[in-house]
């Protein structure tokens, strides 16, 4: 059964990787996030001319220390990419379904949560590729991303794990969501419809300080909150003392509560979808 | 020895549709088993029912002495599936179909390797084993598709319509692997289709569906034969007279007319009535310009045991719309 899942993972690799456009297209809207929004929206130039000191106190109390915007928005723009490609990994399910492979997969002995744990994971890894090159390119452009000096490699492999969790909950969260969905009118604007408001009620773009009262309860508890700011952190502040392993931590556990809930509600969710194809 | 057991199986669907009512039959070892029926009849959905891709509502099936409500693991590992619409993808090459469907299946990737030769040889695809499945021709997509649910030896091969949207030159094709499975690697095979000259040319046995029910099933000559009439029209050139005369020795003449030097007879369906007719007129003597003979097909035996044409029950508009779409976005 194990090599099955490693089939099913490798298939869903090369229909992506033998079909660079499909990178390239991927890619582009995170990179487009990045050098437009970053440098249109750049809060210190917002509002003409601010005296630099005054400028470096709101960049340290509100924006974490970071030097420039793009610091900011890099994590935030990670974190985006990792669930844009959950989003393309729920709308594969719905082309197996509709091209009839399903169907292979479901007379196959296979476990039916196979078909589902599949997917996330090609998910994850397809997510932490693109965001290892939305990283390379937001260290290279000029006036770009500039990482604390205490960044070292645990730092790497922590932003790495919080990516992977990340993947994790929304691929469970999209994946569950089409092994119901029938029709792909459907699952494109359900899907459509939750991305905008996961995406701006979160502090992926801005911090929450500016957000009222209801929408920065919901903010500080969306997933990819969780991780863009512990990203940020361990990108903006580097070295990893006490207080900060502490925050980490905390966060690393809401993001790991989050990421078995909707794991365990996806395997029960496809067990008994996948039991009857009359859904199909 | 029954491969196939099903009784009294019935399925109601969560919308209160009622697709099988109460079907029950055996398939034999080593059968090709043939279920015939307009579109909506209930063939798929009892197909899926022995496939274990839909829960049975009622009644039980056993395949191989597995029962399919309590053991549908073992049955999904010695049946193979063809379905309607296909299962390839087409962004895999052919080869990389068949090793993965056989990985599904717990083989070794060597062993299903070596297995994907073997079949994409049977089915005359070797040339293409390394071209995308989506550069394929319908035909080739149907035979991937085929070979794709041998890879693992099933026992029993389950073909849901596998002729429908192929060209003529394509259909023969398909029909003669049919054949060949059935015949070189003794394989039991069951098949749905709505084209009445697949059932007479494969099957050994015919079950006509309609309405969730069977409403016969039989060889395909005894189910011609039970409801058939053979028509003879004559045109004689010599000695309408002496036929005339020697009508009444030939009991398997039911009726005639005559009309001028025509002759028109209804024979009853007994194998060796043509044969006898010869003898006898030529033993008379009596000279034929013209002879027409209209055997009983299998649409006399439809007509006759559901009491319409074959014809296509409205599907699920929206099912059937998106099906096209897909057909043609595969073309």
């Amino acid at each position: 059964m194990k090599t099955a899942l490693f089939e099913l993972i490798e298939r869903e690799l090369k229909k992506w990787y033998r079909v660079p456009a499909l990178l390239i297209v991927s890619l582009s809207q995170p990179i487009i996030w990045i050098i437009l929004f970053g440098n249109a929206f750049n809060p210190t130039k917002l509002f003409g001319n601010i005296p630099a000191a005054e400028v470096s106190s709101i960049m340290a109390s509100e924006f974490m220390g970071a030097s420039n915007y793009i610091s900011f928005l890099t994590p935030g723009i990670l974190s985006l990419t990792v669930l844009f490609a959950s989003f393309m990994g729920g709308m594969s399910l719905l082309w197996d379904r509709r091209f009839g492979f399903l169907t292979k997969l479901l007379v196959s002995p296979i476990r039916r949560e196979s078909v589902f744990i599949s997917k996330i994971i090609a998910n994850s890894i397809k997510g932490l590729i693109q965001a290892t090159i939305i990283l390379v390119v937001a260290l290279l452009l000029p006036d770009g991303l500039k990482l604390s000096s205490g960044f070292g490699i645990v730092n790497l492999l922590l932003v790495y794990l919080f990516l992977f969790l990340l993947s994790f909950i929304f691929g469970a969260i999209f994946v569950t969501l089409t092994v119901r969905i029938t029709k792909w009118e459907t699952a494109m604007s359900i899907m459509n419809l939750l991305n905008l408001p996961i995406f701006f009620v979160s502090t992926a773009l801005f911090p929450a300080t500016s957000m009222p009262g209801w929408m920065k309860y919901v903010a500080i508890r969306n997933p990819l909150s969780y991780a863009s700011n512990s990203i940020r952190i361990l990108m903006l502040k580097g070295a990893l003392t006490s207080s900060i392993s502490n925050q980490i931590l905390q966060n690393l556990m809401y993001m790991g509560i989050y990421a078995i809930i909707f794991l365990a509600i996806g395997i029960i969710v496809a067990y008994y979808t996948l039991t009857d194809t009359s859904y199909a | 020895m029954s491969i196939i057991e099903v009784k009294n199986l019935e399925k109601i669907y969560d919308n209160g549709v009622k697709a099988v009512k109460g079907v029950s039959f055996n398939v034999e070892k080593k059968q090709i088993f043939g279920m015939l029926g307009p579109n909506g009849a209930g063939k798929t959905t009892t197909i899926k029912m022995i496939t274990t891709l839909t829960p049975i509502t009622h009644g039980t099936v056993k395949l191989s002495g597995y029962d399919v409500k309590h053991d549908p693991e073992s049955i999904r590992k010695i049946i193979g599936i063809s379905p309607q619409d296909l299962s390839i993808d087409d962004d895999l090459k052919g080869i990389e179909n068949i090793v993965l469907t056989g990985v599904l299946y717990g083989m070794d990737k060597k062993e299903a390797t070596q297995k994907a030769l073997e079949l994409l040889d049977f089915f005359d695809l070797t040339a293409f084993k390394d071209k995308y499945a989506g550069s394929y021709s319908g035909g080739m997509k149907k035979r991937l598709d085929l070979a794709c649910a041998l890879v693992h030896e099933p026992e029993v091969l389950f073909l849901d319509e596998p002729t429908l949207g192929l060209d003529i030159q394509t259909r023969s094709k398909i029909w003669e692997y049919i054949r060949k499975l059935n015949k070189e690697k003794d394989m039991t095979i069951f098949l749905t289709t709505h084209y009445l000259e697949e059932a007479d040319m494969l099957c050994d046995v015919v079950s006509i569906m309609d309405n969730g029910k069977i409403v016969v099933m039989d060889t395909p000559s005894k189910l011609k034969e039970t409801v058939g009439k053979t028509v003879v029209d004559v045109s004689i050139k010599e000695g309408i007279d002496q036929l005339k005369a020697i009508i009444p020795s030939m009991p398997f003449i039911k009726e005639n007319h005559q009309n001028g030097d025509e002759m028109r007879m209804v024979f009853d369906a007994s194998l060796d009535s043509i044969p006898s007719f010869f003898e006898k007129i030529y033993g008379a003597g009596i000279k034929i310009r013209k002879i027409n003979i209209k055997e009983p097909t299998m649409d006399d035996v439809f007509l006759h045991y559901t009491g319409s044409a074959l014809r296509d029950k409205e599907e699920k508009t929206d099912s059937m719309a998106t099906r096209r779409t897909m057909r043609r976005m595969r073309a």
